[in-house]
């Protein structure tokens, strides 16, 4: 069965849907405007998870946790989101999204920082692929200007 | 491009990228990413909530136009449904398989973007290699 396959796909269409959804919006309204329709249209969602999910939230999650959880949707869905339609208003769809996908190399650097991991060849050649693709994206502007 | 205007994107990835290390530590001590993920997106909703009352934006709401809240809700709707997926493909396959499958998201912004906002967004060649560059070294630094 390909469900799995499936539902990875259809996150990532959904995920790469979002910012042209933003960006039809925009001229009409502020992003600010944006990000907390957006984040309202998410609640209706949770609702449905915190009433059907077998069991009840307070019997899973430990405070503790529940704080970890706190912090990473203030970074995220908060933080993130905002300077994400920041960077679609600004740039544009097309040449914002890859840029904010370039997260993972985030982690990485944070996992190699934080966490002394060990870098590896693989590792390096993706940074490095990371970097030219960046370099190419947001150069292209200014070497036009040159010319 | 201007420097200030490439900080925004760059500063999301930068959130982004804390957002699993925060939440991982948030499943070490409960192994529940769905809740955990609802927790944080409702966090997220109320602090946003709280600075845009408080920084007096109230008065754009009235007047926001239908056309623009369909399209906003829309894309709160599909990067919720986007991370509900992701946690239904975790339960089929491995992280390390369904990692470079999520990679892909540029891509399908980009041939969206050729085809829903040609009037808007002009592609450029460098646009689409720049982009392949990015999504080849997440998928390896992912997978």
């Amino acid at each position: 069965m390909f469900y799995g396959e499936l539902f990875a796909l259809t996150a990532a269409c959904l995920w790469g849907t979002a910012p042209i959804f933003v960006r039809k919006g925009l001229p009409h309204a502020s992003v600010s405007v944006g990000v907390l329709c957006g984040l309202a249209a998410s609640l209706p969602l949770m609702a449905l998870v915190f009433v059907f999910h077998p069991r009840s939230v307070t019997q899973v999650i430990t405070p503790q946790a529940a704080l970890w959880f706190i912090a990473a949707g203030i970074v995220g869905p908060c933080l993130g989101r905002m300077c994400n339609y920041l960077g679609v208003a600004h740039l544009g769809a097309a040449k914002s999204t890859p840029l904010v996908n370039t997260a993972p190399l985030f982690t990485t650097v944070f996992a190699l920082l934080f966490l002394q991991e060990d870098i590896s060849l693989k590792i390096l050649s993706g940074i490095l692929s990371v970097v030219a693709g960046v370099v190419i994206l947001t150069g292209q502007n200014r070497w036009a200007g040159r010319r | 491009m201007r420097t200030p205007t490439l900080l925004y994107p760059f500063l999301a990835a930068f959130c982004y990228g804390m957002n699993p290390i925060l939440a991982k530590l948030g499943l070490q001590s409960s192994n529940e990413p769905v809740f955990g993920a609802c927790i944080g997106i409702l966090a997220g909703v109320v602090v946003y909530t709280a600075y845009f009352f408080a920084s007096g934006q109230a008065g754009q709401l009235f007047s926001l136009p239908r056309r623009a809240g369909v399209y906003f809700g829309l894309a709160g709707l599909a990067s919720t449904l986007a991370i509900f997926s992701l946690f239904f493909a975790l339960e089929y396959l491995p992280a390390v398989v369904v990692a470079p499958f999520t990679s892909v998201v540029p891509l399908v912004t980009l041939i969206l973007s050729r085809l829903v906002l040609h009037e808007s967004e002009r592609i450029t060649r460098a646009d689409v290699v720049g982009t392949i560059f990015i999504v080849a070294g997440i998928v390896v630094l992912v997978s």
